[in-house]
């Protein structure tokens, strides 16, 4: 029986092919596909997904003497076997089965030397679908240092097909590649490569026997055990292991780094210097940034006529967008560190570390890819579930994925600890900054991890199944793909900057403007306040408009946590994205500023703050009962949303909402009326 | 009503309309998005 899901190529509705070449890159996860594509194409990239579907679609124009050429970076994979999204959407986009991309002219697979018999797996698979292949063997140094010497003449004789060491970083190689490839190209059509033809105990005519088989057990293991049966051959005749006895280098690494005490102190130990380090070198650029703003928004009040349009732009736009942005060089920073981790195959073990603590409460070994992915931002995360086959494995797993500490977060906790943490140190030489910085990740993991415990014994009970994870060898990070990492990390900061926390800024300007308590005539906040020589009448007209009737409405749910009606009013707009914490706040307190006054920076006048009787507003224990608030709390309408359209249900969105508002609460409480009775202020 | 509150009032309708929209199309339709939200929550 035909897998319903696998559609197979129908001339008629193929796409039109044009004259422009399409090269496939194909590779398995960590060959170094992603290094070889950024190499051909340089920044001439584009992103989109594959029509109906999550699944990122890279593509980029890879020059060869002139002309262009289509490159289409494939997902990472195993095997063409169906069995996830990405393998379904690369079969089609190799059948030439999708309407928007014509079928492949050639496809080059990203051959990983040291792992070379799992990396053809995918080759064989590669070559059942007729298109011309081109091998990119890389990291054959590093398969040297293996003490694997790999005899590229005869790997490429046996398998029938242009093989072709290649170092991307430093272009060696690529030449050859460009003109294998446009030969190869030349050559589609052609009958395919059969790797098959000196019989391994089955043979395919064509490739939707094969896609017929995959349903078909029996012949399907046939095919599999044919394929192993071959690349073992293959392997053996094309490679030599010059001394098996010597211990490889990654694996001595790795006995220190993946051991269950020694490894977790490390990783604690690296998160700690990278938070500390990203507090200490970004404190000067946030610094001008912060200033720079301030400059901004006095210069284009002295220029603007006074009346709503001025406050709008002053109080809202600018220290709205403004408060977000000064946080840039800390996002640049946390997403610096996070490639280098990424690109020297840290993370990979911090993975392996982390992935035996989720095995014991049933979570999936699968689940650790969306739940770090969720450390940028719990969209993509909640996505990347969809590789979790079963339903109830995939709930669990998206229903804690938001625990995990978002990009989106970073700003609330940087802002609270640099106002009140700031300078302080533990042991005399860690910062305490970065030692809460780390608690609050690690809280995030802790109460994920508990949930899940929770969750996989009652309403989602099913024995998670085993998983085999592969840690990468060890390597040199990139620069340049740490760099462009970087980048686009930042660019999509600022560009949610420019777009939605903008609208969001104005919304809420919109809410702490309107209604007027007064309005004799044109008269605005400053100069109202200016009048009356108090900050009351302002007070007075944000106690008294939309936003402030809200939070004074919840102020008695929230003051055992420490919070007042202001800080009620931030935590209401957060609930729409979490870094709009910080406009909120930076409009809050922007809109009592004084005209003439230097002004004052977010911190100060958070620090500054005062309620009716003449206390301060904020403590130390409000900025860390914050934090934990934020830690747990559900503030993200976009996730909602996502969660609904994954789920297809609204009674997981409200249950998400609820349990993580609900713990949120309860933490929050614990934290601040705890940290009163132990003398804490 | 002078031109100032007009301005304000249209922008104000603008951004509430967009960030309706934003909402709406994450909750419905990302094929029909540009870019996958590889990395950003705020990502179209």
């Amino acid at each position: 029986m035909k897998d319903s899901n696998i559609k197979i190529a129908d001339s008629k509705s193929e796409p039109q092919k044009t004259d422009q070449l399409v090269i496939a890159l194909a590779g398995n996860p960590n060959a170094g596909k992603t290094t070889l594509f950024n190499s051909l194409t340089g920044l001439r990239q584009k992103t989109a997904n594959y029509s109906g579907v999550t699944v990122e679609r890279k593509e980029g124009n890879w020059n060869i003497d002139g002309e262009d050429i289509r490159l289409i970076d494939l997902p990472g994979l195993y095997s063409l076997d169906a069995t996830s999204l990405d393998e379904r959407i690369a079969r089609e986009v190799l059948m030439g089965s999708l309407d928007e991309l014509p079928k492949p002219d050639a496809i080059i697979a990203v051959v990983d030397a040291t792992n070379l018999e799992r990396n053809l797996y995918l080759v064989t698979q590669l070559l059942e679908f007729g298109i011309p292949v081109v091998i990119a063997l890389t990291m054959v140094d590093l398969a040297e240092k293996q003490n694997l010497e790999i005899d590229v003449d005869r790997l490429s004789e046996m398998l029938k097909i242009p093989v072709l060491e290649v170092k991307a970083k430093q272009k060696i190689g690529i030449d050859e590649l460009s003109a294998k490839v446009l030969e190869a190209a030349a050559g589609a059509g052609k009958p395919k490569t059969d790797w098959n033809s000196n019989g391994n105990g089955f043979h395919e005519s064509n490739t939707e026997d094969i896609h017929l088989s995959l349903s078909d057990n029996e012949a399907g293991n046939k095919l599999i055990f044919a394929r192993y049966n071959f690349i073992s051959e293959v392997y053996q005749e094309s490679v030599n292991p010059v001394n098996e006895e010597e211990a490889r280098f990654s694996e001595k690494i790795d006995r220190v780094l993946t051991h269950k005490f020694f490894g977790l102190v490390i990783l604690v130990g690296i998160l700690l210097v990278v938070f500390q380090t990203i507090f200490t070198w970004a404190a000067l650029p946030m610094d001008l940034l912060d200033a720079g703003f301030g400059t901004f928004g006095e210069f284009v009040g002295s220029q603007m006529p006074e009346g709503i349009l001025r406050d709008l732009v002053v109080d809202g736009i600018i220290a709205g967008v403004g408060g977000i942005l000064i946080f840039l060089p800390q996002i640049l920073l946390l997403f610096l560190f996070i490639s280098i981790l990424e690109d020297t195959g840290y993370m990979a073990r911090a993975a392996f570390l982390l992935d035996k603590l989720m095995s014991k409460v049933g979570l999936h070994g699968k689940a650790f890819l969306p739940l770090m992915s969720s450390f940028a931002c719990a969209i993509p995360g909640i996505m990347a579930t969809r590789t979790i086959e079963n339903r109830r494995d995939r709930l669990a797993t998206i229903m804690i994925a938001p625990f995990m500490s978002c990009s989106a977060r970073l700003p609330v906790y940087a802002l609270m600890i640099a106002t009140f943490f700031a300078g302080q140190t533990v042991f005399g030489f860690i910062s305490l900054g970065a030692v809460l910085m780390l608690a609050m990740y690690a809280l995030g993991i802790i109460v994920a991890v508990i949930a899940a415990f929770f969750l996989k014994r009652t309403m989602l009970k099913a024995p998670p199944p085993p998983f085999v994870m592969e840690l990468p060898p060890y390597r040199l990070p990139n620069l340049k793909t740490v760099l462009i990492n970087m980048f686009e990390r930042a660019w999509l900061f600022i560009k949610r900057a420019g777009t939605v926390i903008l609208a969001i800024s104005i919304i809420l300007w919109a809410l702490m403007y309107f209604p007027r308590s007064e309005e004799p005539g044109n008269l605005n906040v400053q100069q109202t306040a200016v009048e009356l020589g108090e900050d009351q009448k302002v007070n007075n007209q944000l106690e008294n408009s939309f936003a402030g009737i809200l939070g004074r409405t919840i102020e008695p749910v929230i003051r055992p946590l420490g919070f007042d009606w202001k800080i009620g009013v931030a935590i209401i707009a957060s609930f729409a994205a979490r870094e709009v914490l910080v406009s909120t706040l930076s409009i809050i307190y922007n809109v009592g500023e004084d005209a003439n006054e230097e002004s004052p920076t977010l911190m100060n006048a958070i620090k500054n703050a005062k309620k009716a009787d003449g206390t301060t507003v904020w403590t130390p224990l409000t900025a860390l009962s914050l934090m934990v608030f934020f830690v747990l709390a559900m503030q993200c309408m976009s996730t909602l949303a996502v969660v609904r359209r994954e789920t297809n249900s609204w009674s997981w969105v409200i249950f998400m909402f609820g349990y993580m508002t609900v713990l949120a609460y309860i933490a929050s409480l614990v934290t601040y009326q705890g940290g009163k009775l132990l003398g804490f202020s | 009503m002078d031109i100032q509150t007009i301005i304000v009032g249209l922008i104000i309708i603008f951004a509430a309309t967009y960030f309706g929209f934003e909402i709406f199309k994450k909750g419905k339709s990302f094929q029909q998005t540009k870019k996958n939200c590889g990395d950003e929550c705020g990502c179209d």
